[in-house]
């Protein structure tokens, strides 16, 4: 009892000195729990003390995050889904620099910046996973005499085809981030990524406004006519599966569809095929999953969080994790040995991107929090709503840019 | 010493609930208060800022949108009930002998958890998996139920769901208050020619006053609270069609980091809620005046 009324007031950080390091995260899945595996072995064999608290679902494990800082007893490590400066502006942070010396000539630039808070190091990249692919039933393409589309027209014209034929071109899942991923195919196929940046990120109100965004949201809300009327409420997975089945011939999301495509037994190049999203030529645009580190509690936890962060990015130990939690290794010179053909384009583009400056971070990752759902309460009401027009909708992404905190 | 512990076991006996629920109830209504008044984000900070949260909420659609969302879903949520409930506990009230049983079929929806309620409508309002197709597969092929894929009909299917769970309560309520009325008024009602339909209208229907109170206070904060139900049917889509208020609010203030704008709709939501309650306390306390 007395121990429970400590643990309520907080008292416990006194009596943390010698403890573990804490992992906070939301892997709870099959795949996940592998790559949760891995990384306690990897920090086993670094003789680093290693513990986990995990939490279903990222909402939950972020509110009890926030609870552990409010009631002063925070974790040394935890899952990041949000920018590096969203906590680094709320609590203190770690500082890893000294491990990270070597990371810059092996990581792409746009990765090794979103690592640092204030010019510190801060958080330990696992795996990358690519956006922007479209993933298309081949067998079902060619029966109808169509190849893959690689830029948004012949995407529409395929679509018009298929949608004759009574094949759904576009499976799509009910959740916001589906339709929203779509937005960011159409403007970076159509704008680029310098459009992207200058429209999205830094929300220039002449790019915003201007004439090139609205046929964007035209031909983003023209999509909607190639998906079905059971999108509400489905699950990602469910839609690849309509794509695995032949009965959606395309769907546009990100690179953890190709593990359904090799559970269903299927080989890519012959029954199915992960091209980029239309007009996207081999542009990568991706997300990261990174751990991020807090301010140790004492200088021997100090002391192992840099081994650990040090033992998680050695190229062996960063490869495995991407092969089972799907998508890419983070670093540029990773051995793809015993990865598919989706991977290997996959790590190709992001290689050849990091060398050219096209290489383009997730917009939730970019932006501040309150931006990016701003955006997004936009796009999903605009995709849902016949009577919003373009211009609507052009007005309100204006305004949502604006929303900072 | 007896007479001591007489008097204040009771007291010392309820403290420390009357504690807990001053400083779980009151205690963070007040904090949830002075957190919309501050900047409020990820974490609560004590960066004063007035009434900002107020109108950053009054300015974004989506909170009006989900205003007007209620207001419908409210208006709905308590006719319906009110005129279903009444008609069954009226039709249960004609001495049948199943009635027992026929009550427990009516209540039972009641036992469910509202989660349950959404996640099972939302496979049976499926336009695609649910009754749609078993309507296309006993032979009319053309049959098309999507309400919960059109942005102007999703609300409704909260409609159908809450009204399918809370009708029998409102029955309950009713059949008790028609229950209440003394034998001996009805009796005389009879002696004087008055049967069936104008038993009802001009006897037993003017009785059910407090039962309508009663199931309209129990109603209204039900329907302003809703969240469960959106969370489990239609997640508040499509786009935000079906929002409701108390989803807002949950989404701004754990999801996207805007602890002092989630506050802001919480302490509006609080508003709505006492609007409710308080004149129904204040007429009860006057008629408790006049009574004593």
């Amino acid at each position: 009892m007395s121990r429970l009324l400590m643990a309520l007031f907080g008292v416990l950080p006194l009596l943390a000195a010698a403890q573990p390091l804490d992992f906070l995260h939301w892997w709870t899945s099959g795949s996940e729990a592998q790559t949760l595996a891995e990384l306690r072995q990897t920090a086993r064999a670094a003789g680093v003390p290693w513990q986990e608290s995990p939490v279903a679902g990222a909402v939950n494990a972020n509110t009890l995050l926030k609870t552990r800082f409010l009631s002063g007893h925070p974790p040394a490590l935890a899952q990041l889904d949000k920018a590096v400066a969203v906590w680094g502006e709320a609590v203190p942070l770690a500082d890893l620099s000294e491990v990270a010396q070597g990371w810059r000539q092996v990581l792409p630039t746009v990765i090794a910046a979103e690592l640092q808070y204030q010019g510190r190091t801060v958080a330990v990249p696992i795996n990358v996973h690519r956006l922007n692919t479209l993933w298309s039933n081949l067998a079902l393409l060619q029966r109808h005499g169509l190849e893959v589309p690689r830029t948004w027209e012949a995407f529409f014209a395929a679509g018009d085809r298929l949608k004759a034929a009574g094949v759904i071109p576009l499976a799509i899942g009910g959740s916001v981030g589906q339709k929203f991923s779509v937005f960011a195919d159409v403007v970076l196929g159509q704008g680029g990524p310098q459009f992207f940046r200058r429209a999205l990120v830094q929300g220039d109100a002449a790019l915003l406004a201007g004439p090139e965004m609205l046929q964007m949201l035209r031909d983003f809300k023209r999509v909607k006519a190639y998906t079905d009327a059971g999108q509400a409420g489905r699950d990602w997975s469910v839609a690849t599966a309509l794509v695995i089945q032949g009965r959606a011939a395309m769907q546009l999301t990100g690179d953890w569809a190709n593990g359904e495509f090799l559970k269903a037994g299927r080989v890519a190049g012959r029954d199915y095929d992960c091209t980029t999203a239309p007009g996207h030529g081999a542009l990568h645009y991706f997300e990261f999953d990174r751990i991020l580190f807090f301010k140790p509690a004492s200088a021997q936890q100090a002391d192992e969080q840099k081994r650990l962060a040090a033992a998680l990015m050695q190229p062996a130990d960063s490869t495995r994790f991407a092969r089972i939690k799907g998508g890419i290794p983070v670093r540029v010179d990773a051995d793809l040995a015993g990865f598919n053909a989706c991977a290997r384009r996959s790590h190709q583009d992001f290689k050849a991107g990091s060398a050219n400056g096209s290489l383009t971070l997730a917009l939730g990752a970019q932006l501040p929090e309150a931006t990016h759902g701003a955006y997004r309460d936009v796009i999903s009401a605009f995709w849902a709503s016949d009577r919003m027009t373009a211009e609507q909708a052009q007005q309100r992404l204006l305004k949502a840019s604006r929303v900072i905190d | 010493m007896k007479s001591y512990l007489e008097r204040w076991l009771p007291q010392l006996l309820l403290a420390p609930s009357l504690i807990v629920c001053l400083l779980f109830f009151y205690g963070f209504m007040l904090w949830t208060g002075w957190i919309s008044l501050t900047r409020s984000g990820m974490l609560p900070s004590s960066d004063f800022v007035g009434l900002l949260q107020y109108q950053r909420l009054f300015a974004d659609e989506r909170w009006l949108g989900s205003l007007g969302n209620l207001a419908r879903f409210a208006t709905l949520f308590v006719i319906i009930p009110l005129v279903l409930g009444l008609l069954l506990a009226i039709l249960l009230d004609q001495k049948l002998r199943a009635e027992g049983a026929l009550r427990l079929i009516y209540l039972h929806p009641m036992a469910l958890s509202l989660i349950v309620t959404g996640t099972v409508w939302r496979w049976l309002l499926d336009p695609q998996l649910g009754l749609a197709l078993g309507v296309r597969e006993l032979g009319w092929t053309s049959f098309r139920f999507d309400w919960l894929g059109d942005d102007d009909l999703a609300l409704y299917t909260l409609v159908i769901a809450a009204v399918w769970q809370i009708s029998g309560f409102v029955m309950a309520v009713f059949l008790a208050g028609l229950r209440g009325v003394d034998e001996a008024i009805v009796q005389a009602a009879r002696l004087d020619g008055a049967e069936g339909f104008t038993l009802y209208r001009r006897i037993l229907l003017p009785t059910l006053g407090p039962s309508l109170f009663s199931a309209l206070l129990v109603l209204l904060p039900a329907a302003i609270k809703s969240f469960d139900l959106v969370v489990a049917l239609t997640d508040g889509g499509p786009g935000h069609a079906s929002e409701l208020p108390a989803l807002y609010m949950f989404q701004m203030a754990f999801e996207r980091s805007r602890l002092g704008l989630g506050a802001a709709s919480a302490m509006v939501l609080l508003m709505m809620v006492l609007s409710v309650a308080l004149p129904y306390l204040y007429a009860r306390q006057r008629r408790q005046r006049r009574a004593g």
